[in-house]
């Protein structure tokens, strides 16, 4: 039986840190180094040659494939419907992955870590594999073709194979894990007290997730529509496997002008086109973040 | 323009072995023939079409070669038309030694300076002259024919003609390639001919095709079984080889030859300019000539012979098109009008 | 009664995590509950706020049950640990959000912000963010925050655990007075005993999901009803004493500093029975002894200022008592003198086993 809790303080431990790094100039130099090298060597360059070759029409410099891409409707078509699988699929796999991602992110269960894992699951099948699956579903006598047909949707004979709308749904499956992997994180970062002080200040639960957590969720959000619409608009494999001959795109463009038809000019001045497509998306996206931190901040 | 035998294109077994073969090839016991064991240790890289095609390959020609020769040779899975694109990559330095095509670029390999003549390849001589290239440059070892692959239970008389695609009774069960597949390229040259067309008057073939715009278009040989499984695709513009593939998976699948003729698709090889294995690779295309190989690949495939020496057995024989049936296309003219081609299809056909 | 919290619980499968919690509150009363982590404390302001469904039990407020409603109809206003500051609205725009979401008037929106603004001392910061403001302001902030609602209860959850010491114990008296002019019925949590004395009218002192006293900072310091309670306030030393006679409700304990004599109730304490006796450092006599005579050796002393504290070994075995003296009266003690201890039965708080 015995005494007193201790009350000694425990001896300061607060002194300064053995030693502050003492940063070398140099030092971020190197370290930053590495990866400058490998990104100018495999990707600034081929991307210029790229953009050069863009420019030859046989032995001389021209700005002719442009101009054959700019004068002609079926190209614009193209860019179109290749923008318009990235919007859609864009919308798509927010609508489906913001609330996923919510959930998981503000789960407390110990199931949430092993749903968090099946949900990213299929990045680990490649994109090839998952769109060969889609194509037994998508076959007239398919599951979900037929599926569609039994709801009333299309009228038989009808397949997805083949259709646009095949692509938009094989891709935002694809692109799905992508978003709800952005949004998570996103989400995580956010303390949920902050709802729960809007709630206790008098915000209905719908109208705290609107007016704080989504709020501060834009940039994020922003970021993953980014993600996924820049993959959307440049993937291969699911638009060539899924739409076939028919739901032509930018990237299936390209594949034909370089592997079947030889015309790597024009291919590079298609991938040019699409990259600059990119990048203004890009710039305006930083743009809009940039605005988004004058007012406001994460936590 | 792709090839059609691109069934198992990443086919991971075959780049696993042609990586095995580039590191420890050397070590490879050589079995040699008493006759030709001068390529032991030799590594010989050639293109090839991946899956099951690439192996029935490997075993009638590269397999007895290696084992005669004591060179170790590997098949690089590659659709034709992108083994053109890696050739013209690497000329100059090429690190495969040959090729194989389906779609007519050993012609464009050819002018664009990225081949090398063959030499000392004495099965050459059984070739008949319009199956190989009059400098040397290029061969034929095997002939594909196409013609009409159709569903037997749901067309119980075997189609005549390509005139049949547009029987009202089969609207909605007819399927075709894409013209970047070179079956594709074929059909539309074909049904040219066929409504008084022809390479050099293509209208009436896209006049035709325009008509079938609404069916469905596929782009690879792997859509067949996918196709032809659900049973409401009833005929397709294929090829012998493809359709006894699909029928030996079980579905009532048989190929017609059209009266207008079979398209040849010259399977052929050649050798990149410069390549370090040249000497090896010259003797692998004289087996790939060989009698044996081509009767080894036409009882695989149902691929026709290009030696005259070639005795294909009788019941092979009937189920191949003969050399009467077979339509000689004009490739260099096909060739010419790719491009222009393919963009009035995209636009007119897809669309 | 303001608040009445009647047998409040919460089960999470076989865990309790509050049991039985009762507690009425007066208009104006501010009462803080005091335990260690996972004491539950949390858990009963959130089924106060409304965050977590209680598993039984109710909550009224102003004759008002409050147990089956949503957190936003229930008119609390809560101050988060973190402050919970909506990091992307300025000062006044936080200030804002209960007047906005309860649909008062611009205008009275505005007059009622600007006088929290001032009350608050947060003048001149109304249009900064809150990563803009020092840890002070912000609390600051947090609290004009549920304020400015008028709320029927205020709800703080360690709400100055992210001050520095410094700014602790002027922003406690601070919101304390606050809390009295505005008449405010308030819980607050909090795992720092000095921080509920200093505040609070009333102290919870929680242990494992229940209630082990509650009192005022005084009843909770010198009358602790369980050896819990009197270990977790304040230091503590305990005696095991044996119970030599009892005489109707006079015990005679014998115990390591000698014998005392205490008034009991109840059945543990009959001769012969092992109890626990607890004394509070400051009410121990320590004195100079001969070497011979006295009951133990000084083992260390800690000097504070203000005061100072002695350790000292007891000769009968390895049991140490913490002394506590005035700063300044230290004469005569030092390490590794022998002294002798007394306490006055008074300040003997005796507890069965």
């Amino acid at each position: 039986m015995t005494a007193a809790r201790p009350v000694l303080d425990a001896p300061g431990t607060d002194g300064a840190a053995a030693s502050s790094p003492r940063l070398i100039p140099y030092v971020p130099v190197l370290l930053f180094a590495p990866c400058f090298i490998i990104y100018a060597v495999l990707f600034i360059w081929p991307q210029l040659s790229l953009l050069a070759t863009s420019f030859v029409d046989g032995n001389q410099w021209s700005v002719a494939h442009y101009q054959r891409f700019l004068g002609d409707g079926y190209y614009w078509e193209l860019l179109g419907r290749t923008l318009f699988l990235g919007v859609i699929t864009t919308v798509i796999t927010l609508v489906l992955g913001l609330p996923v991602a919510y959930l998981l992110a503000r789960m407390q269960s110990r199931w949430a870590g092993f749903l968090l894992v099946i949900t990213t699951f299929p990045l680990l099948v490649s994109a090839v594999v998952r769109s060969f699956g889609w194509m037994v579903l998508f076959f007239r006598d398919g599951l979900v073709s037929k599926l569609v047909v039994a709801l009333g949707l299309a009228s038989p004979p009808f397949q997805l194979m083949y259709t646009m709308s095949g692509v938009v749904i094989a891709l935002a499956q694809v692109l799905l894990p992508l978003m709800v992997l952005t949004l998570y994180g996103v989400f995580r970062s956010i303390d949920r007290d902050l709802e729960l002080a809007a709630m206790s200040l008098g915000a209905r639960p719908s109208l705290a997730l609107w007016l704080v957590t989504l709020r501060l969720a834009r940039g994020g959000i922003l970021a993953g529509s980014l993600l996924v619409f820049s993959l959307a608009i440049s993937t291969f494999a699911t638009p060539s496997l899924v739409g076939g001959a028919r739901a032509h795109v930018m990237s299936t463009a390209i594949y034909e002008q370089t592997i079947e038809l030889l015309n790597w000019p024009f291919a590079a001045a298609l991938s040019s086109i699409l990259l600059v497509f990119v990048l203004v998306l890009a710039l305006v996206y930083g743009r809009v973040l940039e605005g988004r931190g004058q007012t406001e901040a994460r936590p | 323009m792709s090839s059609p035998w691109n069934i198992d294109q990443l086919d991971r077994r075959a780049f696993m072995a042609a990586l095995a073969a580039v590191g420890a090839g050397s070590l490879l016991p050589a079995s040699a023939e008493a006759q030709g064991a001068d390529f032991k240790g030799r590594q010989l890289l050639s293109s090839g079409f991946g899956g099951s095609t690439m192996d029935i390959i490997q075993k009638a020609a590269f397999d007895p070669f290696d084992a005669a020769t004591g060179a170790k040779s590997t098949q690089v899975p590659m659709q034709s038309a992108a083994a053109l694109a890696r050739m013209k990559a690497e000329a100059g330095n090429p690190q495969i030694d040959m090729y194989q095509f389906s779609g007519g670029q050993e012609a464009q390999a050819k002018s664009e300076g990225l081949t090398e003549p063959m030499k000392s390849v004495p099965n050459l001589a059984n070739v008949p002259g319009g199956l190989k290239d009059p400098d040397g440059h290029w061969v034929t070892w095997a002939v594909i024919a196409e013609g009409i692959v159709y569903n037997k239970d749901k067309i119980p008389t075997p189609p005549t003609s390509y005139k049949d695609f547009f029987k009202p009774e089969y609207k909605g069960h007819i399927a075709f390639p894409a013209i970047t597949n070179g079956f594709g390229m074929d059909f539309l040259v074909m049904l040219a001919r066929t409504f008084g067309g022809g390479e050099d008057n293509i209208e009436p073939g896209f006049a035709a095709l325009a008509k079938l715009k609404n069916e469905t278009i596929f782009k690879a040989a792997s859509d067949l079984p996918g196709l032809f499984g659900q049973g409401d695709i009833w005929i397709i513009p294929y090829d012998t080889g493809n359709a006894f593939k699909t029928a030996q998976s079980g579905l009532p699948v048989a190929f017609a030859t059209p009266q207008e003729g079979s398209p040849a698709v010259p399977i052929t090889s050649c050798i990149a300019k410069g390549a370090k294995n040249a000497d090896v690779a010259n003797g692998a295309i004289n087996y790939l000539l060989k009698p044996e190989a081509q009767i080894a690949i036409a009882q695989g495939m149902r691929w026709s012979a290009s030696n005259v020496n070639t005795k294909l057995p009788a019941e092979l024989a009937s189920e191949i098109p003969a050399v009467s049936q077979l339509a000689q296309l004009d490739r260099a003219k096909i060739n010419a009008n790719r491009a222009a081609w393919t963009e009035r299809w995209n636009r007119e056909i897809a669309r | 009664m303001e608040i009445v919290i009647e047998n409040l619980a919460k089960v999470y499968g076989n865990a309790h995590a509050v049991r039985d919690f009762s507690v009425t509150i007066a208009k104006g009363e501010m009462v803080a509950l005091l335990g260690p982590s996972g004491c539950g404390k949390t858990t009963t302001l959130r089924m106060v706020a409304g965050f977590i469904k209680p598993s039984a039990g109710r909550i009224v407020v102003r004759g008002r049950d409050l147990t089956g409603l949503p957190p936003h109809k229930r008119d609390t206003g809560l101050v988060f640990q973190n402050y919970a500051l909506f990091p992307h609205l300025t000062v006044a725009e936080n200030i804002a959000f209960g007047l906005r979401r309860r649909g008062v008037p611009a205008a009275e929106r505005d007059t009622r912000v600007a006088n929290m603004i001032a009350t608050m001392q947060l003048t001149g910061l109304a249009d900064r963010l809150p990563r803009q403001l020092s840890g002070g302001q912000q609390q600051r902030v947090a609290v004009a925050r549920a304020l400015v609602i008028n709320p029927s209860i205020l709800l703080l959850d360690e709400p100055f655990s992210n001050l520095d010491a410094k700014l602790r114990e002027s922003t406690g008296l601070e919101l304390r007075r606050i809390q009295r002019e505005l008449g405010l019925t308030s819980i607050f949590v909090t795992h720092d005993q000095n921080e509920a004395m200093a505040i609070a009218d009333r102290i919870a002192v929680m242990n494992g999901g229940a209630v082990e006293q509650i009192g005022s900072a005084v009843d909770i310091y010198e009358r602790p009803r369980t050896r819990f309670v009197a270990d977790f306030i304040g230091s503590a030393n305990f005696l095991s004493a044996t119970v030599e006679a009892r005489d109707g409700n006079v015990v005679t304990l014998r115990h390591g500093l000698g014998v005392s004599v205490l008034p009991v109730e109840g059945q543990a304490f009959d001769k012969g029975r092992s109890v626990t006796l607890m004394v509070r450092p400051e009410c121990v006599a320590i004195h100079p002894a001969a070497a011979e005579a006295g009951l133990g050796t000084i083992e260390t002393i800690s000097y504070q200022g203000s005061s100072a504290h002695i350790f000292v070994k007891l000769r009968d075995g390895d049991r140490t008592m913490l002394v506590e003296r005035h700063g300044r009266e230290l004469a005569g003690l030092e390490v590794g003198k022998t002294v002798d201890l007394n306490v006055k039965a008074q300040d003997l708080t005796l507890f069965a086993a």
